[in-house]
């Protein structure tokens, strides 16, 4: 048996601002990191790349701006949902204490648990911010017109959310979908659906609220392919973390790096990584469109 | 329905600007700026900037150590997270790995 997990503007909003998160790194991060000009080569020169970050910072905008919109309207009108309660902190420590063997029961989770609320809530923020400080780019005529100089706080602002983005990507695709159970992909958020199985483990308070869909699933077995794509998503992280203390040191201005393999071979690696989960945020679209129209 | 009709006109209206402009680097067709030496004698500008350098290497201050230790805690979370789902995967396959 299934579970109904998300609505059709949920799966959209997560379709819409993944897709366009991702692609605004692919074409954003050559801009700070000389060592991946081979992105801007592959889309044909800096004047493409630069159109297609401005067209994708649009469609973000505009999928948090109207799915922001819409779901206070839906919250106010009554059918929204409650995301935040009372005891979120103390239950984040637990459920970690309980990861790490130090605490006995893990603790009861309703439809959200403590780290898809802090997905929720702090993705809108640092879009907020980038796009601020983006729009402040966009339009240096209207904002900085009065001191230039300026630009290059706003550009050191941009870039730093920006990898700090990267680091949010491999940290919510790593834990979401590359994690045993989860693995290739957790569909949940493309079919709308969760197996009851999973979800009385991992949401045992919703379990009961949600509504039942009649249809058996496949049984789940995990891939030993999964520990190698988390060691190769791990890999690249743990070089993305070397990648920071190098920018540290010189100091962040510009956010440029100097000619370091490790941090070289981190960002080229890491770029692979994200456009690999550009492909499976497409393939995890037309899944959830063709299962959406099976009766 | 008339939520989405809603958010879709504000939508409109905060983003139009953007669609108009999405080809152009240069809207304000002005090529001196307010900036420029003709308008700001050079002490007043050279204030400017040092004004916006101390702003620009306060960020880099801060930005730094934060990039680190966001990067770390990542790196971290992500390690106990993928611990805690193996749990969970255990369990829900009824204490089998």
């Amino acid at each position: 048996m299934y579970l109904k997990r998300f609505s059709a503007s949920q799966k959209i909003a997560h379709f819409l601002i993944s897709f366009s998160i991702l692609m605004l790194l692919i074409t954003g991060l050559p801009i700070t990191f000389s060592s991946l000009r081979w992105v801007i080569n592959t889309f044909g020169g800096s004047d493409n790349t630069m159109l297609l970050h401005r067209f994708f910072a649009l469609i973000l905008l505009a999928s948090v701006v109207y799915f922001g919109i819409y779901f206070i309207l839906e919250r106010l009108s009554g059918r929204g949902e409650r995301i935040l309660s009372a005891d979120l902190i103390k239950n984040s420590i637990k459920d970690l204490l309980w990861a790490l063997n130090l605490s006995k029961e893990r603790p009861k989770f309703d439809k959200y648990d403590w780290i898809m609320v802090a997905d929720i809530i702090g993705v809108p923020i640092l879009i907020i911010i980038i796009g601020i400080t983006g729009i402040f780019m966009w339009f240096p005529h209207l904002f900085v017109a009065n001191n230039p100089a300026l630009f290059f706080a706003f550009r050191t602002i941009h870039a730093f959310f920006a990898v700090f983005f990267l680091f949010f990507v491999f940290a919510h695709a790593g834990i979401l979908h590359l994690t045993p159970g989860n693995f290739p992909m957790n569909m949940s958020i493309f079919t709308g659906l969760i197996e009851a199985k999973k979800a009385k483990v991992e949401h045992p308070l919703w379990v009961e609220k949600a509504e039942k869909i009649n249809i058996e699933p496949k049984p789940h077995k995990f891939n030993p392919l999964g520990y190698v794509a988390f060691a190769i998503s791990f890999i690249a992280l743990l070089l993305l973390v070397y990648t920071t203390f190098v920018m540290a040191d010189e100091g962040l201005a510009g956010l440029r790096v100097k000619g370091d393999m490790f941090v070289s071979v981190g960002l080229n690696l890491s770029m692979l990584v994200v456009f690999a989960y550009l492909v499976a945020t497409v393939y995890g679209g037309l899944y959830g469109i063709a299962k959406g129209r099976q009766p | 329905m008339w939520k989405g009709i809603i958010a879709l006109v504000i939508t409109l209206i905060i983003l139009a600007p953007f669609i108009v402009s999405i080809n152009e680097v240069n809207q304000s067709k002005d090529y001196i700026t307010k900036s420029s030496y003709r308008f700001v004698s050079p002490e007043e500008r050279q204030k400017m900037y040092l004004s916006a350098e101390k702003f620009d290497k306060m960020i880099n201050s801060y930005a730094k150590i934060l990039i680190v230790l966001a990067a770390i805690a990542v790196l971290l979370l992500s390690l106990v997270e993928y611990i805690k789902f193996y749990k969970i995967y255990k369990e829900e396959r009824g204490g089998g790995g």
